[in-house]
């Protein structure tokens, strides 16, 4: 069993929580929330866990769902939230993260997961409780989705 | 752009992304604040328990709006004179028998409110009183609205692009409590950027196709959403399940080929059960 403590934890996960919920949610304020959230849950689950990576993937999974918990919720469906605007663009912004965060939400995840991350696509599968060959397709359709962006750039 | 080149630029920009102060001090802090509060969770359960322990005791029923009937056993002295003709020899003539009388007291604690809500269909909402107690009612009368004509929703995805339009059969709301509720006839297919996603409803099962998330607007300012992430084909005996989440309660419901998807907040779960009871 992997001994943590709840600090050590949450100072070295912090960012890559808020930045998948940031990913997901493209909206700062509500990956705060879902940040907070998060570690809520870290602090009330009592949970042990195998390993370090263990803890990871076990936070980045309770992200996922808090997101989908935060897209379904009556708050956010009446509250103009779905523009297609990306609410939040990083100072040195090559293109790239405005075109991820054009992608579809599953995309942008699986994206995030394997980019950023480096989960491999088992991995992911875990993490999104999906299957490898749904994982396997939505990068491949992201790639696809990504190159035709590019494309139509470099034709303007 | 290659794919190593897409990684390096991917990574350089999400590496300037970090969780702010506030928020590392608010996270950190959290743990520290539910340390605190132990110790009055302890002290709530504790009177919660007592208050369980003495409704038990004088069977106090908090179903029945607070009516409770409390019993009170009293035992005194009852002295009655012994009729003539029974005394038996040696004994006086005049002898007053005196026996132990048990009495039972019951007193009916008054209930404090009693407002009753039925549900009788989809269209008619009904408020009643008791007639005997007094009530008094501190919310106002809430309403059920059924949309006279047969407004058009459209479909939003996640990523904020407007679908294809589907036509709403009928617009729900339990004004106050909450509870958005799309009564969709569904049979075409819509499109998310190269997806094609499609929910087809028949006797037996609802397959629901690659969708990510649909919200429907409907009217000016009602919603509902149909959820799911994967290809997956739910049973229709299974419908009108209710699923109670963390933020909400959900349910689905097949009749007669038209699925319809409930999504409510601060609602309690009867109230979910009894609408998707009226479908």
């Amino acid at each position: 069993m992997y001994k943590y403590t709840y600090d050590e934890i949450a100072t070295k996960y912090i960012d890559s929580v808020y930045r998948l919920a940031l990913s997901r949610t493209k909206s700062p304020e509500n990956a705060e929330d879902i940040t907070q959230d998060v570690f809520l849950k870290l602090c009330n689950a009592n949970k042990k866990f195998d390993s370090e990576e263990h803890v990871k993937a076990w936070l980045l999974r309770v992200t996922i769902n808090l997101t989908k918990d935060l897209f379904a919720s009556h708050w956010y469906k009446t509250t103009d939230a779905l523009e297609e605007d990306i609410a939040y663009t990083p100072e040195e912004n090559s293109g790239v993260y405005d075109m991820v965060m054009s992608l579809p939400q599953k995309y942008r995840t699986v994206i995030h997961l394997h980019y950023y991350e480096g989960y491999r696509v088992e991995e992911i599968a875990l993490i999104t409780k999906a299957t490898a060959g749904t994982v396997k397709s939505q990068l491949y359709r992201a790639r696809q989705m990504l190159k035709g962006i590019i494309e139509e750039d470099e034709e303007v | 752009m290659r794919r190593a080149e897409f990684e390096k630029e991917y990574r350089e920009a999400f590496d300037e992304i970090h969780a702010s102060d506030s928020l590392r001090d608010k996270v950190l802090n959290q743990k520290k604040t539910r340390l605190t509060i132990k110790p009055f969770k302890a002290t709530l359960v504790t009177v919660a328990a007592a208050v369980m322990i003495f409704a038990v005791v004088h069977d106090y029923s908090f179903q029945n709006n607070g009516d409770g009937i409390i019993e009170e056993t009293h035992t005194k002295s009852q002295t009655t004179p012994i009729p003539d003709g029974e005394f038996s020899a040696g004994e006086s003539a005049h002898k007053n028998e005196t026996k132990d009388v048990t009495e039972t007291v019951k007193t009916t604690v008054a209930p404090k409110k009693a407002t009753e809500v039925k549900y009788e269909d989809a269209d008619t909402l009904t408020v009643t009183e008791p007639e005997s107690a007094p009530v008094t009612i501190d919310t106002p009368q809430e309403e059920v609205s059924v949309a006279s004509e047969t407004p058009v929703g459209y479909v939003r995805t996640a990523g904020g692009s407007v679908g294809q339009e589907w036509s709403v059969n009928e617009y729900f709301t339990y004004i106050g409590k909450n509870v958005d509720m799309c009564v969709a006839s569904v049979t075409e297919a819509v499109r998310m950027s190269d997806d094609v996603v499609s929910v087809e409803v028949d006797a037996d099962k609802i397959v629901v196709s690659d969708i990510q998330s649909f919200d429907y607007a409907i009217g000016e300012s009602g919603s509902a959403s149909i959820r799911t992430s994967k290809t997956a084909i739910f049973d229709a005996s299974l419908s009108g399940i209710v699923n109670v989440l963390g933020n909400g309660i959900s349910a689905y419901k097949v009749s007669e080929g038209v699925y319809y998807d409930v999504f409510a907040t601060n609602v309690e779960e009867d109230t979910v059960r009894a609408i998707i009871n009226t479908l």
